[in-house]
C-alpha cells in the first residue's frame, strides 16, 4: 500500500477531526484513520453540554473567564496544569460560537441565543447545551464541516503501531479489516486521538472500542503516561448496562435519593447539593450504598426526575428518556431512574505540553487519550466537549507548525515495507485456532480487578492486591492466541490486540494509585483520606518498561489560584 | 453510486407539480363526467343525448380537461413507474421520454379529432 | 435461567465465493445462550464470539443506541442489535445483515454507497452573510423544527428499507435527503440553490414515492418521508414563488 501523508491523526472523534479541519485549513495533506467511521466515535455519546463562559441565561450575568478557570482549577483538586486551563477557558467562547456558526442546533433561550444549564461544579450555568444530546450533535457538525473540507478518511482500520525511528514519528502501521491487509502509512506527523480507556472497567459508559490503544501506542513508544490512576465514575449510570445518565438530569433539577427516600447530598455537599463536583457525588452515592441505604439494599440509588414533569423531560431531556425506556424498561416520567457509580473518563493519558507535543518529534496527542492537563484529579462537566475543541485545534496548530519547521521525512517505502512485514508476522503469530485461554475470559479477570479493587474507593491492600493480578495477567497476555483465522474483518484479532492495551492501562492506574497516598479528587484512599499537598501537589508519570511500569513525578504547574480546601 | 449520473439529471419539479395539479384536475372532471353520464342521465344514454351535453361549452371543456390530464397523469406514472427500474442512464431515458411524448401528443390529437365538431359549435 | 436461540446469517468470501449486490447466502449458524436478567442480541452476539465461535464479524461501538453502528435485520424488523432484547423476542432469534446492501462479511455491510450519498449533498451549514462574533440567533420555534432531522444516527436502516432504492442504486436515498431536510429547514443555513441540483432531481426526491417504510424501519422513530415532501414543496417554493424556507 501507498499511504503517504503529512499528517496522519488516529481517531475521527472531535478531536481529531478538529485538528483535521485546522490543518487542512493550513494547506496541509492530511488523513484521519479510525476503527470505526468517524461518524461512529465516541464523542457522540457526551449528553450535558459544552462548557464557555458566555453570560446568556439571565441568572448567570456574574459569570467570567476567570471564574471558570477557578471552578476547573478547583475542580481539579488542584492538580491540573492552571497555565493549560486558561488556554482552555480562554479559547472557550470562541469555539462553542465556532461549532454553532458551522450548524450545531444548540438548544435556545427565547432571545435565540444558546442555552446553558447548570453542570457539577460550576457555580454558574456555563454548560451549553442541545437538548440532552450535545456531544452526538457536535461530532456530526464537526464531521460535516470536515467533510465541506474534503477530508480524507480511512475506516474500518484498527491502528496496531506507531513508526518511531531515531525519536521521530514517521508513520503508523494499520490492519484494514475491509482488507484484510496490513497497511503502513509514512507520515510527517502524527496526531493520536483515540479517546479515553473506560474498557479497562466492566462497569462503565465507555464504548466497547474505548479500550486505551492510543495511549498504549505512545506508552510503547517511549512517551510516559500521566495520571492514569485518576479515573472519573461518573455518578449516574444506568444500573445494569452503566449507560450514562447526563448530569444534565441533576442540572435540570433532578433529586439523588436513597432507600430513606432522602435528599442524601445535603449531608456531603450542602450548598452544591446534586450539582457538587462529579468526585464528590460517586462518592457520596457509593457510600450511600456501601452503608446500606442503596434501594432494597442493592448496589444503586434513585436519580427522580418526576417531578420536573412531562413536558421539561420531552424538551430537556428526551434522550434520557428514550434510553430509560429502551434499557431500563422504564420512564422517568412516572419513575425514579435507578443509577450507580460506573468508569467514565481518563483524566489521565498521553503526557503531552499544552502545546499537544509529546516527548517524540511529530508525535502529538488530545482529546481524551492526552493529559494536558487540564482536569487534573477530576473533571467538571462540560469541560471534556470542551477540551476537544480547544485542543484539537492547538493540536492541528501545534502539528502545522512542526511541519513547516522541519526537514524530517516520512517513512520511506522500506521503512513501511519492513513495519508492514514485522507486524503481519507478529500477527500471524498470534493465531492459533486451538489456543486454550480465551481473550474473553482473560479481559473480564482484568475488568473484575479494576471494578472491584480500582474504584470510587480504595485501599492499600486492594490495590496491592490489583497489582499483583494485574502483573500476573499481563504475562499471560503474551500466551494468548486468536482463535479466527480469516483475516477478513476480524473482530477476534482486533478485541485481542485490544485486551493487550487494555492490561497496559490497568496495571498504570492501579500501580499509580498504589504509590500515591493521599485522596485527591476522584483518587480515594480509605487509608490516606486526606489531600497531602507537600507531598503530592505532582502528576505521576508511567514509563513503559517490559517488566511493568516505572514510576517518577512532576510537579503540578500552578497558578493564580492558591490551593485551598475543597468543599462544596 | 454514480455521481455524476447524479448530478446531470436535474428537474423533475414540474413533471411532480403536474402530476399533483393534474390529479386534482382528474379528481374534478372525472367525478363531474361520472355524475353526468352514469348519475343523472342513467337509462337515457344515446348519441343525442351524448350530443346534447357536448354541445354545452361546460361540458365539452370538462371533457378536454379530462382527456388532457388522464392522458398527462397517466403517461407520467407511467415514466415514473418505469424510471423507478430501468432507463437509468441518460440516453435510454432520452428514448423513454420520447416515446411517451409522442405516445401522448397522438392520444390527445386523437381525442380532440373525436371532439373536433363539438369544439367548432 | 433463560435461553435464548440465536440463528446468524453467514457468509465468508472465501466459503461462500462472492456475492454481488444485495445476495445472501441462505447460510446460517446456530447457537444457544444462557443468560441471567436480560440480554441485547448485541451482548448475545459477543456471548457467541467469545464462548462458541469466534469468527462471526459485527460492527459495534456505543452499545446504548447513539452511534448506528450495529443497524441488523432481526427476526423481519430492522434494529440496531444493541437495543434490542432478547426477552422481547419469541422463539428463536434470526439475526441477518442489512437486506440489500452489499455484504462485506457475516452481519457487515458495505455503507460506502451509503455514506457518499450523504456527503454528496453538501450536509453543511451554508452561510453567505458575514460571520456574527457569538452566535447566530435563532428561536426557539425555528430550532423546534430541527428536532427530528437532527437525532438521525446514520446506520442506514431507512436506506436499506427503501424499495425505491433496491430498484435504484441511483437514488439518493431516504437519509440522505433527511439530511438534506435538515440543513434546508434550518433557519441559519442560508442556501438558495446550492442543494436544488441534488433534491430538485430525478434521482433526489422524485424517487420517493411515499412508501414509508423508511419511518417503520428508523430505530429512532423519525420520518424521513416527511422531511422529503417538504423538500418537494420547498422545491416549487423556491422555483416558482422565490421563497426559501
Amino acid at each position: 500500500m501507498d499511504h503517504q501523508h503529512d499528517l496522519v491523526i488516529v481517531g475521527g472523534g472531535l478531536a481529531g477531526l478538529r485538528a483535521a479541519i485546522e490543518a487542512t485549513a493550513r494547506g496541509m495533506d492530511c488523513a484521519v484513520v479510525s476503527l470505526v467511521h468517524p461518524i461512529r466515535s465516541h464523542s457522540g455519546a457526551a449528553q450535558g453540554g459544552v462548557n464557555a463562559s458566555l453570560r446568556n441565561q439571565p441568572d448567570s450575568q456574574e459569570d467570567s473567564i476567570d471564574l471558570h478557570a477557578f471552578d476547573t482549577v478547583k475542580g481539579s483538586d488542584y492538580l491540573g496544569d492552571q497555565d493549560a486551563i486558561d488556554l482552555l477557558v480562554q479559547a472557550a467562547p470562541t469555539r462553542v460560537f465556532e461549532m454553532e456558526n458551522w450548524g450545531t442546533p444548540f438548544s435556545r433561550n427565547e432571545n435565540g441565543t444558546i442555552a446553558q444549564r447548570n453542570l457539577g461544579g460550576a457555580q454558574y450555568a456555563r454548560a451549553c447545551y442541545a437538548a440532552d444530546k450535545t456531544g452526538h450533535y457536535l461530532l456530526q457538525t464537526m464531521y460535516e464541516r470536515a467533510v465541506a473540507d474534503g477530508l480524507r478518511v480511512y475506516y474500518d482500520y484498527f491502528v496496531e503501531e506507531l513508526i518511531v525511528d531515531d525519536n521521530t514519528c514517521r508513520g503508523i502501521v494499520a490492519y484494514n479489516m475491509r482488507g484484510g491487509t496490513i497497511e503502513a502509512f509514512g507520515a510527517r506527523a502524527v496526531l493520536l486521538a483515540t479517546g479515553g480507556a473506560g474498557r479497562a472497567y466492566g462497569r462503565s459508559t465507555s464504548a466497547i472500542i474505548n479500550t486505551g490503544g492510543g495511549m498504549v501506542l505512545a506508552y510503547r513508544a517511549g512517551v510516559p503516561l500521566r495520571d492514569m490512576e485518576f479515573v472519573q465514575f461518573h455518578p449516574t449510570t444506568l444500573y445494569g448496562t452503566n449507560i450514562l445518565m447526563s448530569e444534565g438530569c441533576r442540572g435540570e433539577g433532578g433529586y439523588l435519593v436513597n432507600s430513606e427516600g432522602e435528599r442524601f447530598m445535603a449531608n456531603y455537599a450542602p450548598s452544591f447539593m446534586e450539582l457538587a463536583p462529579r468526585d464528590v457525588v460517586a462518592r457520596s452515592i457509593q457510600t450511600e450504598i456501601d452503608q446500606g441505604r442503596g434501594i432494597d439494599g442493592q448496589s444503586y440509588v434513585h436519580l427522580d426526575l418526576r417531578h420536573l414533569g412531562e413536558a421539561k423531560i420531552a424538551e430537556r431531556l428526551p434522550g434520557i428518556r428514550d434510553l430509560c425506556i429502551h434499557f431500563a424498561a422504564s420512564d422517568p416520567v412516572v419513575d425514579p431512574i435507578q443509577v450507580q457509580p460506573g468508569q467514565h473518563y481518563s483524566m489521565g493519558g498521553i503526557d503531552v505540553t499544552p502545546e499537544c507535543q509529546t516527548s517524540i518529534a511529530g508525535l502529538f496527542a488530545a482529546g481524551e487519550c492526552a493529559c494536558v492537563s487540564v482536569h487534573g484529579a477530576n473533571r467538571l462537566g462540560g469541560n471534556s466537549l470542551l477540551e476537544t475543541l480547544v485542543f484539537g485545534k492547538i493540536a492541528g496548530d501545534t502539528a502545522c507548525d512542526y511541519l513547516a519547521s522541519t526537514k524530517s521525512a516520512p517513512a520511506d517505502d522500506a521503512l513501511r515495507s519492513s513495519a508492514e512485514k514485522a507486524l503481519e508476522r507478529r500477527i500471524a503469530g498470534l493465531i492459533n485456532h486451538d489456543a486454550k485461554e480465551t481473550v474473553g475470559d482473560l479481559r473480564a479477570k482484568v475488568t473484575a480487578i479494576m471494578d472491584d479493587y480500582v474504584q470510587v474507593y480504595r485501599t492499600e491492600e486492594g490495590l496491592t492486591q490489583a497489582v499483583a493480578a494485574l502483573r500476573d495477567l499481563r504475562e499471560r497476555c503474551a500466551s494468548v492466541k486468536v482463535r479466527s483465522t480469516s483475516m477478513l474483518f476480524n473482530v477476534d484479532l482486533v478485541r485481542t490486540l485490544e485486551l493487550f492495551s487494555i492490561v497496559e492501562v490497568a496495571l498504570a492506574g492501579a500501580l499509580g494509585a498504589l504509590a500515591r497516598q493521599e485522596s485527591r479528587g476522584a483518587h480515594a484512599r480509605k487509608d490516606f483520606p486526606k489531600r497531602d499537598d507537600a507531598n503530592w501537589m505532582k502528576h505521576t508519570l508511567a514509563h513503559f518498561k517490559e517488566e511493568g511500569p516505572r514510576l517518577d513525578y512532576r510537579p503540578v504547574t500552578l497558578g493564580r489560584f492558591e490551593p485551598q480546601e475543597r468543599k462544596y | 453510486m454514480k455521481t455524476e449520473l447524479v448530478e446531470r439529471q436535474r428537474g423533475g419539479m414540474w413533471l411532480w407539480l403536474l402530476q399533483r395539479v393534474s390529479a386534482v384536475v382528474l379528481l374534478v372532471s372525472l367525478i363531474t363526467h361520472l355524475v353526468a353520464t352514469h348519475l343523472f342521465n342513467l337509462g337515457k344514454l344515446s348519441y343525442d343525448n351524448i350530443d346534447q351535453r357536448l354541445m354545452s361549452s361546460f361540458f365539452i371543456t370538462m371533457d378536454i380537461l379530462l382527456l388532457a390530464a388522464a392522458i398527462f397523469h397517466a403517461l407520467n406514472g407511467t415514466r415514473m413507474v418505469l424510471l423507478d427500474y430501468k432507463f437509468a442512464a441518460l440516453r435510454g431515458r432520452r428514448l423513454l421520454d420520447g416515446a411517451l411524448l409522442l405516445i401522448g401528443a397522438a392520444a390527445f390529437a386523437y381525442g380532440l379529432w373525436v371532439l373536433w365538431p363539438w369544439i367548432v359549435k | 435461567m433463560p435461553e435464548a436461540k440465536l440463528r446468524i446469517n453467514r457468509y465468508d468470501p472465501a466459503i461462500d465465493g462472492p456475492l454481488s449486490g444485495g445476495r445472501r447466502t441462505g447460510r446460517y449458524d446456530e447457537f444457544t445462550i444462557p443468560y441471567e436478567k436480560s440480554l441485547t442480541v448485541l451482548e448475545a452476539l459477543f456471548a457467541v464470539q467469545e464462548g462458541f465461535d469466534e469468527t462471526p464479524s459485527f460492527r459495534y461501538c456505543c452499545r446504548s443506541s447513539i452511534c448506528g453502528s450495529c443497524a441488523m435485520y432481526i427476526n423481519g424488523h430492522y434494529r440496531l442489535a444493541c437495543q434490542t432484547n432478547a426477552r422481547t423476542i419469541e422463539g428463536t432469534i434470526t439475526i441477518e445483515p442489512l437486506p440489500h446492501m452489499p455484504l462485506v462479511k457475516d452481519l457487515v455491510c458495505d455503507m460506502d454507497a451509503f455514506f457518499a450519498k450523504y456527503e454528496l449533498i453538501k450536509p453543511w451549514l451554508i452561510r453567505n452573510s458575514k460571520a456574527p462574533e457569538k452566535e447566530i440567533h435563532q428561536s426557539p420555534a425555528w430550532r423546534s423544527k430541527l428536532d427530528m432531522p437532527i437525532d438521525c444516527i446514520l446506520c442506514g436502516c431507512c436506506y436499506s428499507s427503501c424499495p425505491s432504492v433496491w430498484y435504484d442504486e441511483d437514488y439518493l436515498g431516504p437519509a440522505a435527503l433527511l439530511k438534506t431536510y435538515r440543513f434546508e429547514v434550518d433557519s441559519r443555513d442560508e442556501a438558495r440553490r446550492e442543494r436544488l441540483p441534488y433534491f430538485d432531481n430525478e434521482r433526489g426526491t422524485y424517487r420517493c414515492h411515499t412508501i414509508t417504510n423508511c419511518v417503520e424501519a428508523c430505530p429512532k422513530e423519525l420520518n424521513p418521508t416527511e422531511g422529503i415532501q417538504w423538500l418537494k414543496r420547498a422545491a416549487v417554493r423556491r422555483r416558482l414563488l422565490g421563497r426559501w424556507k
